[in-house]
């Protein structure tokens, strides 16, 4: 008898086993936990809809496979780069030129008919009527363009791997190197932990480089000379978060500045001494991985605003140039 | 899988092309002024080939050396011995994995798919045991498979069960090996390993439910013994046909049955043919009458199996993760779009159109349905073909091991009091 | 001499049987060998694919996954302000516990020179959740990954957690390539 129970239970016990091997394999519970230990970057992302003081109006979609970098002239004319060139948009948004470059370039900026395109480690020089004029020598082997910013009499060049920005004359002679690190002058040097390194001129002419790793914004003389900087490093709308933000900026004609940043994928828009003032745009999607593919070396967000004070965002993820006007 | 699974030279090349892509970037490293050197990142490389073909040596040598003792020495000392072998070495330093059990499912899938690279290690012990069963009978289950190892130390007190009992429970396997071989070919999954029971103890590390399915197994195997080899295990069955016709096995006596009826309790797994009994000495025509009308419905319990088996492939199909998200996203876009999974999430994320989806899981939905037809009529063949096997007597007048079910772990051979003749 | 011919016959046929089931084995090993591979393939996962969905942590078969934060040294800002060593909302930038990303504080920031930090992870109390490589990736440049560690990993037939991905991030690959870092190549800086 005792013997009949044994069985008994134990096969009950096997089918028990039975029974639960074959819900688990037919019914998927396993879904629907959550994560214990998940980063909720979108919380982080959420912003307040009163800060945001620009709407998108328009975009532009070139077409391009990879967009790099963006640029615009005095008469409004917008050029994009990627893949092996770089395109020009009029004002009212029609394609009005290719120009075909040798390969791809990081950065490009426009002053007059002459386009400067950084490509690797050094400037490559273009004009929109003739095509490819020269190529200005690298500073040493390594090197890395991210940024050139013009005016009529200097051309100034950001290398993010050498972390230095040059001052070269309209025609390739270089005159000052800015931010060499020397303790005995006090210069920590920028530092840069990504290839983000952006450099800008403001409409009369004071140049501003970004110190990303420091999270601020610095002020030189042409010569190189430490003026004045302003930035702090903060989750929050007033500061820049993460390792290395801004990654761009641009500074709107009446000397305000818009800034871009990874991370947090926010536009923000600070006043004269850099108070923040309001955000742009906030591209995060939570829909697309975008930050997580665009961190390595990919060239995010980059800036421009015309002579009226239009800011124009190139936005790598969906490969578009969207336009801004203030609300 | 098939996704998950297969082109491994694929993958490479991909990877290769990636990388090359990635290689143009470099990252501006600081320029440290301090002596400082930068750690060495860590990628501790994974066990040698040359290990994984020494298993293969092992498994050889192993086999060799059992059936050695089972046919030659007839020792079951020396059985239990190796079992203690095989439980260190396959189940606790191998941590049961590759098995001959799990093996039968890369051998499905490499089948099914001719761009999935088979490594030969699962070739090997895929074959290798199948090969010595053909010429000894199962020596393999004996005291080598790890699995079966475990079981044999917690054979305690085995209590006899009926053979209706032992003939319907022995249909679970099949049942399992059907099932194996199709999520195997539909790439799906291997469902053997993911429910292996007691690859967790190997591991000392499982899921609790694993761990209590290995324990209770183990608990029940006091009683009734050996449980998943003879209620669960899908390679059995292969094993289980293949010694049936087996060249040499192990027999109970060495010389001349007595039938002295020691040895009739010794078996723990109720493998041992007993002498038939005169009084069921039945009329030939009748057995024949019988065993022609089982034969004959058979054909129709394969199709009645198939159609059954094919109104299930829906929820067989729903295993396959691809159909399961293909599943899910329809149902969200029926529902309002609140709480979504993180497949959905993950699946959007990646811009693949949803079209592309639905077409690659209706494919696999279509495979399960033929596979559901073949899952039902070879269950449905088995179903027939055990009822018409029952419908036969053999006459007996001796005790002879059921070559199918015997595991030839030698318990029989002490309990028999024949001498071995001498030549 | 009838039981004699009855046992013949069984004998033959199951002779039959067997050259037969040789036969198929044969055939079964001659085919399979000619599109197996040699050598050996191991489990990884593909980072450039990851969303650190966190089921790394709970999906594998060991009780402390096998997938680990693996740290791409060459890849690093060493950054004061590290989006995968803090926690986003931290007020002061040290070691404090409370500030940490890390649920199980595996991460080690230890100071280079003004300004960099270099963090290394504590292998054993790694959970591979992700969250660091997260933060990584969003702020920084992505220099944390989550790799299999093969000193760990078990090498299942069927990976546990390849099942449970949902990036389809996971695949075998070759034993001497076992190693798939993005946006780095040994060597080639």
């Amino acid at each position: 008898m005792k013997q009949k129970l044994i069985i008994g239970l134990s096969l009950l016990f096997l089918l028990v086993v039975i029974f639960l091997i074959g819900r688990d394999l037919f019914t998927n519970r396993e879904n629907n936990q959550g994560n214990p230990t998940e980063y909720n970057l979108e919380k982080l992302r959420k912003i307040d809809s009163s800060l945001i003081c620009y709407r998108e109006v328009r975009h532009i979609n070139p077409s391009l496979g990879v967009v790099h970098a963006l640029a615009i002239d005095s008469s409004s004319n917008i050029y994009i780069a990627g893949d092996n060139e770089v395109q020009v948009f009029n004002k009212s948004l029609q394609k009005v030129n290719t120009l075909k470059l040798d390969s791809s370039a990081n950065c490009i900026a426009i002053s007059g008919d002459i386009l400067y395109a950084g490509i690797g480690n050094h400037v490559e020089v273009y004009s929109t009527k003739s095509g490819k004029q020269t190529n200005w020598k690298s500073y040493n082997s390594k090197g890395y363009i991210t940024s050139i910013a013009v005016n009529e009499t200097n051309v100034y060049v950001a290398d993010a791997e050498n972390r230095l920005v040059f001052r070269y004359d309209p025609d390739g002679k270089l005159i000052t190197v800015i931010g060499k690190k020397d303790k005995s002058k006090g210069i920590d040097g920028f530092i840069v932990p990504s290839l983000y390194f952006d450099v800008a001129l403001s409409p009369d002419n004071e140049l501003w480089i970004v110190n990303p790793g420091k999270h601020e914004l610095i002020n030189f003389t042409e010569n190189g000379g430490f003026r004045t900087s302003w930035g702090v490093a903060s989750m929050q709308p007033n500061g820049f978060a993460g390792c290395c933000n801004p990654i761009h900026f641009c500074i709107l004609p009446n000397g305000k500045f818009v800034t871009s940043e990874k991370g947090l994928d926010r536009i923000k828009l600070h006043d004269q001494s850099g108070k923040f003032e309001c955000i742009v745009a906030s591209l995060s999607d939570p829909n697309t991985q975008a930050l997580n593919n665009c961190s390595i070396g990919a060239r995010i967000h980059d800036l421009a605003a015309d002579s009226k004070g239009i800011i124009y965002v190139l936005d790598a993820s969906s490969k578009l140039v969207r336009i801004f006007e203030k609300k | 899988m098939k996704k998950h699974l297969s082109i491994v030279l694929l993958t490479l090349l991909l990877s290769v092309q990636v990388l090359n892509i990635f290689a143009q970037q470099r990252f501006p490293k600081p320029e440290f002024e301090t002596k400082y050197v930068q750690p060495v990142m860590q990628t501790p490389s994974p066990r040698s080939v040359f290990m994984e073909y020494f298993d293969v040596v092992a498994l050889i040598g192993s086999l060799s050396l059992i059936t050695w003792l089972i046919l030659k020495k007839r020792s079951r000392q020396g059985v239990f011995w190796m079992t203690i072998f095989s439980l260190v070495y396959f189940g606790f330093y191998r941590k049961g994995c590759i098995c001959a059990v799990g093996s039968l499912q890369n051998v499905t899938m490499a089948l099914f798919y001719p761009d999935y690279h088979i490594p030969i290690t699962a070739i090997a012990f895929f074959i290798i045991p199948l090969v010595f069963t053909l010429f000894y009978g199962r020596t393999f289950c004996a005291g080598i498979c790890p699995l079966g190892a475990i079981q044999d130390i917690f054979v305690l007190r085995p209590l006899p069960l009926k053979s209706w009992v032992q003939k319907v429970l022995g249909l679970i396997p099949f049942i399992y090996l059907g099932l194996a071989v199709l999520y195997s070919a539909t790439g799906t999954d291997y469902i053997v390993c993911r429910y292996d029971p007691f690859v967790g103890i190997f591991r000392h590390n499982a899921t609790f439910m694993m761990f209590a399915i290995g324990g209770i197994l183990l608990l029940i195997g006091v009683f009734i013994a050996r449980p998943y080899c003879r209620f669960l295990c899908p390679y059995g069955i292969l094993l289980n046909l293949v010694s049936r016709v087996s060249k040499n096995h192990l027999s109970i006596a060495p010389g001349k049955c007595i039938e002295c009826r020691l040895c009739e309790n010794s078996c723990p797994f109720g493998a041992i043919n007993m002498p038939t009994p005169t009084k069921n000495n039945e009329k030939r025509n009748i057995m024949v009458k019988r065993f022609a009308f089982y034969f004959l419905i058979t054909p129709f319990l394969v199709v009645l199996g198939g159609w059954t088996g094919s109104r299930f492939h829906e929820n067989l199909a729903n295993v396959n993760p691809k159909v399961k998200l293909a599943n899910e996203l329809l149902i969200s876009n029926v529902k309002e779009p609140g709480k979504v999974s993180l497949e959905i999430t993950t699946f959007k994320s990646t811009g693949k159109p949803i079209d592309k989806l639905y077409t690659e899981a209706a494919a696999i939905v279509q495979k399960f349905y033929i596979g559901g037809w073949i899952l039902g009529g070879f269950l449905g063949l088995v179903f027939g073909l055990t009822l018409a096997s029952l419908s036969i007597i053999q006459y007996r007048t001796d005790y002879t091991t059921n070559k199918g079910s015997c595991y030839s772990c030698a318990r029989c051979v002490d309990f028999c009091p024949v001498k071995a003749e001498v030549k | 001499m009838e039981d004699k011919k009855k046992y013949n016959r069984r004998d033959f046929i199951n002779s039959s049987f067997r050259v037969g089931i040789a036969l198929g084995l044969t055939g079964i090993g001659v085919a399979l060998t000619r599109r197996a591979i040699a050598g050996k393939s191991v489990w990884q996962l593909d980072p450039s694919k990851c969303v650190q969905c966190g089921r790394c942590a709970t999906s594998c078969v060991l009780e402390t996954s096998a997938v680990k934060c693996t740290h791409v040294y060459d890849m690093c800002g060493y950054c004061d302000l590290c989006g995968g060593y803090l926690r986003p909302d931290t007020k002061d930038l040290n070691t404090a516990a409370e500030n940490q990303l890390c649920p199980t504080s595996a991460i080690v920031r230890k100071f280079v020179e003004e300004p960099f930090f270099e963090y290394q992870i504590i292998e054993e109390l790694c959970i591979g959740c992700g969250k660091c490589v997260k933060g990584c990736g969003a702020f920084g440049n992505g220099s944390l990954q989550l790799q299999i560690n093969h000193k760990l990993c078990v090498n299942c037939n069927q990976c546990a957690i390849a099942r449970a991905c949902p990036a389809d991030a996971f695949s075998r690959v070759s034993a001497s390539e076992a190693y798939l870092f993005k946006g780095f190549v040994k060597g080639k800086k």
